[in-house]
C-alpha cells in the first residue's frame, strides 16, 4: 500500500512539476496570480507536453513489460530490439515520399519490419538473449545512419530537426498526432491489462501455456503487433526514446513481483511519470537551454542498462 | 474404458525420425509409465499427448474423438501436463502460479475461482508456501507445488516428464506417492520416468521404448525383465523381486566389475 502511496506521490510531483517547472518555476502560490500570457504558455504548451510525455513513457513501458515476458527476454524493449530503430526509418522515410498524414503507417511498417528482422535472425542463428540485444542495438544504429543518410540526401532542411528526433525530442509533435495516439495507447494498455493471465503463464512456460489452452503464436504474433503499434506511435510523437521500456518495468517488477496484473498498470502509470519527470529535468538542467531528453533517459538508462546486463551474463 | 487410442504414429524433428509407427491404448484409471533409454523419444511422445507437438502420420483418439479434432481449451478442462524442466526467468508467486490451472475455466477475461486453489493447498500441504516466489523454494517444494497447480486444472488425465528428477529419495517417494495417491482416486496418471525402480514401484502399465519404437508394453513383470532391460539399455542388469515390497527392484551392474569377475 505504502508502495502504490508512493507511486501516485511521484506521478503527481511529476505532474506538478512538468507543468510549473521550466524557464521559470513556479511555486504553489504563484500559481494562482499568473498571468495570461503564462496561462497560455502552460495550457498551450506545458500540458500538452506533459501529456505527451505520459503517452510516450507509459506506452513504451508496457509495450516493454509485454515484449519482455512473450520473449522471455529481461532486456527486451522496443528500443534494445530495434524496433523504434526501424520505426525511426520508416518515420525518414515517410517524410520524403509521404504526405504527413503517412508518417504513422511508415513508422509502423518500419516498426514491424524491424522486429520481423531481429526475429528471423534470431531464429536462423539461434542468438542467446544477450546477443538477439546485441543484434537489436546494431539495427538501431544502422536505421539511424540510413535515416540521417536519407535526410541528409533529400530534406537537409530538416538535419537539425532529425538529429533531435534520433535523440528523442519532446518538442514538436502535433497534438492531432497526440489525441488519437493517447487513444490508441490507452487502449492497447486496457487490452494487455486484462490479458494479464495470458502474459503470467506465457513468461513462465510456452508448452505449460499451450497445454492450458492458450494459442500461443496468435498471443505473440498479436504482441508483437500491438508493441510495434505503441512504438511506431511514441517514435512519432517524440523520436527515439530509448530505455524507459527496460528501467521501468524492472523497477516495477523489484517493487511489486512479476504478477502481469500489477506490472502492466504500475509499469503504465510510472513510465508514464519518469518520461514527464525526465523532460522536466531536461528543461532545467542548463536552464534555458533545452536538452534533447533521449540525453535523460540514455544516460540513466545506459547505466541501468549495463547493470542489468551484467546481472543477466551471471544467470544465463 | 479406453481413454488413449494410438494408431500408427510417427514424429520427426527435421528429418530425424524420433517415433516410428506407434500403436497402443491406454486404459483410464491407470498409472503408466514411459521407459527407456535417453533419446528414445519418451519426451516426445508425452508432448505428444499433450497435444504440444503435433503428428506428421497417424492417429490419437482421446476418448474416441481424433485429438486434432478437440479444442485446446476444453483438452485442457481434462488433462493436465507438467514439462520436464522449467527455466524460471521472471519470479513469481506460489498463489499465482496455482491460479494458472483455472485459466481454461476462466479464458482471457473471466474470474478466477480461489476455492478451488484454497483447496488444493488444503490437500498438498501448500498453505505456508503460497506467499512465496517459486525460485525461493526448495526442489521438492517447487515440485510439489508444480504438482498442485496441475490439480487446480481439476484433471481427469495428468501427464508427467520425469516428475522426479533433480530429486532426493525421500521427495522422490513423497512426489510419486501423491500421484498414486490421486490415481488411487481416478485420475489417469501417464509419466515419464528414468528411474526404473519407480516405475516397478507405482505403475500398473509400463511403456517401454527403443529407439522410437515400443519394444515392449504391459505390466511391470511382463516389461521390466532382464532380458528386455539388458537389450534396450545396453546393460547388465540384476533383476529380482523384492522379498518386503513384492515389487521388482533392477541394478545396475557396472562393466568393470564384470570384467573382474
Amino acid at each position: 500500500m505504502k508502495k502504490i502511496f508512493f507511486l501516485i506521490l511521484f506521478f503527481l510531483f511529476s505532474v506538478y512539476s512538468g507543468i510549473f517547472f521550466g524557464a521559470k518555476i513556479y511555486t504553489p502560490f504563484e500559481i494562482l496570480n499568473i498571468s495570461e500570457t503564462e496561462k497560455i504558455i502552460l495550457l498551450k504548451i506545458r500540458i500538452p507536453r506533459v501529456l505527451c510525455a505520459f503517452t510516450v513513457g507509459a506506452g513504451l513501458s508496457i509495450s516493454g513489460v509485454v515484449l519482455q515476458s512473450v520473449l522471455k527476454n529481461p532486456l527486451s524493449e522496443s528500443y534494445t530490439l530495434g524496433i523504434s530503430g526501424g520505426a525511426s526509418f520508416g518515420v525518414a522515410i515517410g517524410t520524403i515520399i509521404g504526405r504527413s498524414y503517412s508518417i504513422p503507417f511508415f513508422s509502423f511498417t518500419g516498426a514491424i519490419f524491424s522486429l520481423f528482422l531481429i526475429l528471423l535472425i534470431t531464429l536462423i542463428k539461434k542468438l542467446s538473449s544477450s546477443s538477439v540485444i546485441l543484434a537489436g542495438i546494431s539495427l538501431n544504429f544502422i536505421f539511424s545512419s540510413l535515416v540521417l543518410f536519407l535526410i541528409s540526401s533529400f530534406r537537409f532542411e530538416k538535419f537539425y530537426s532529425t538529429v533531435l528526433f534520433l535523440l528523442g525530442d519532446l518538442s514538436s509533435f502535433s497534438e492531432k498526432m497526440l489525441f488519437y495516439s493517447g487513444i490508441l495507447i490507452f487502449l492497447i494498455f486496457v487490452f494487455f491489462f486484462l490479458s494479464s493471465k495470458i502474459y503470467d503463464i506465457i513468461s513462465f512456460d510456452e508448452d505449460k501455456a499451450k497445454t492450458l489452452g492458450i494459442n500461443v503464436n496468435f498471443e505473440k504474433n498479436l504482441t508483437y503487433f500491438l508493441s510495434c503499434l505503441i512504438s511506431s506511435l511514441c517514435v512519432c510523437l517524440s523520436g527515439i526514446i530509448g530505455f524507459v521500456g527496460l528501467i521501468v518495468p524492472h523497477i516495477i517488477r523489484g517493487l511489486f513481483g512479476s504478477s502481469h496484473r500489477k506490472v502492466i498498470p504500475f509499469s503504465f502509470l510510472f513510465g508514464g511519470s519518469f518520461l514527464i519527470f525526465c523532460d522536466t529535468i531536461s528543461r532545467l538542467i542548463l536552464r534555458p537551454i533545452e536538452l534533447p531528453i533521449g540525453v535523460i533517459t540514455g544516460f540513466f538508462g545506459g547505466i541501468f542498462f549495463l547493470s542489468l546486463l551484467l546481472k543477466v551474463e551471471k544467470i544465463w | 474404458m479406453v481413454i488413449y487410442k494410438i494408431e500408427n504414429l510417427s514424429f520427426k524433428y527435421d528429418k530425424f525420425e524420433v517415433l516410428k509407427n506407434l500403436n497402443l491404448e491406454i486404459s483410464e484409471g491407470e498409472f503408466t509409465g514411459i521407459v527407456g533409454p535417453n533419446g528414445s523419444g519418451k519426451t516426445t511422445f508425452i508432448k505428444i499427448l499433450a497435444k504440444i507437438l503435433i503428428p506428421e502420420k497417424g492417429r490419437i483418439f482421446y476418448k474416441n474423438i481424433e485429438l486434432k479434432k478437440i479444442k485446446a481449451i476444453d483438452y485442457a478442462k481434462e488433462v493436465a501436463y507438467l514439462p520436464s524442466e522449467i527455466k524460471l526467468i521472471f519470479e513469481i508467486k506460489v498463489k499465482d502460479f496455482l491460479a494458472f490451472g483455472r485459466y481454461p475455466f476462466s479464458g482471457r477475461f473471466g474470474k478466477i475461482e480461489k476455492k478451488v486453489i484454497e483447496e488444493v493447498c488444503e490437500k498438498l500441504n501448500l498453505k505456508n508456501l503460497i506467499e512465496k516466489n517459486l525460485n525461493q523454494l526448495s526442489d521438492g517444494e517447487r515440485q510439489r507445488v508444480y504438482i498442485g497447480q496441475l490439480l487446480t486444472q481439476r484433471p481427469k488425465v495428468i501427464l508427467l516428464d520425469e516428475p522426479t528428477s533433480h530429486l532426493d529419495i525421500g521427495y522422490q517417494f513423497s512426489i510419486m506417492d501423491i500421484l498414486m495417491d490421486l490415481n488411487r482416486n481416478g485420475i489417469t496418471v501417464i509419466s515419464v520416468l528414468h528411474d526404473l525402480n519407480l516405475a516397478s514401484y507405482y505403475c500398473s502399465k509400463i511403456i517401454l521404448l527403443k529407439e522410437g519404437e515400443i519394444y515392449k508394453t504391459g505390466n511391470v513383470e511382463e516389461v521390466l525383465t532382464y532380458q528386455n532391460i539388458e537389450y534396450v539399455y545396453n546393460t547388465k542388469v540384476l533383476v529380482y523381486k523384492n522379498p518386503i515390497t513384492e515389487k521388482i527392484n533392477i541394478f545396475g551392474i557396472p562393466k568393470y566389475m564384470l570384467e573382474k569377475d
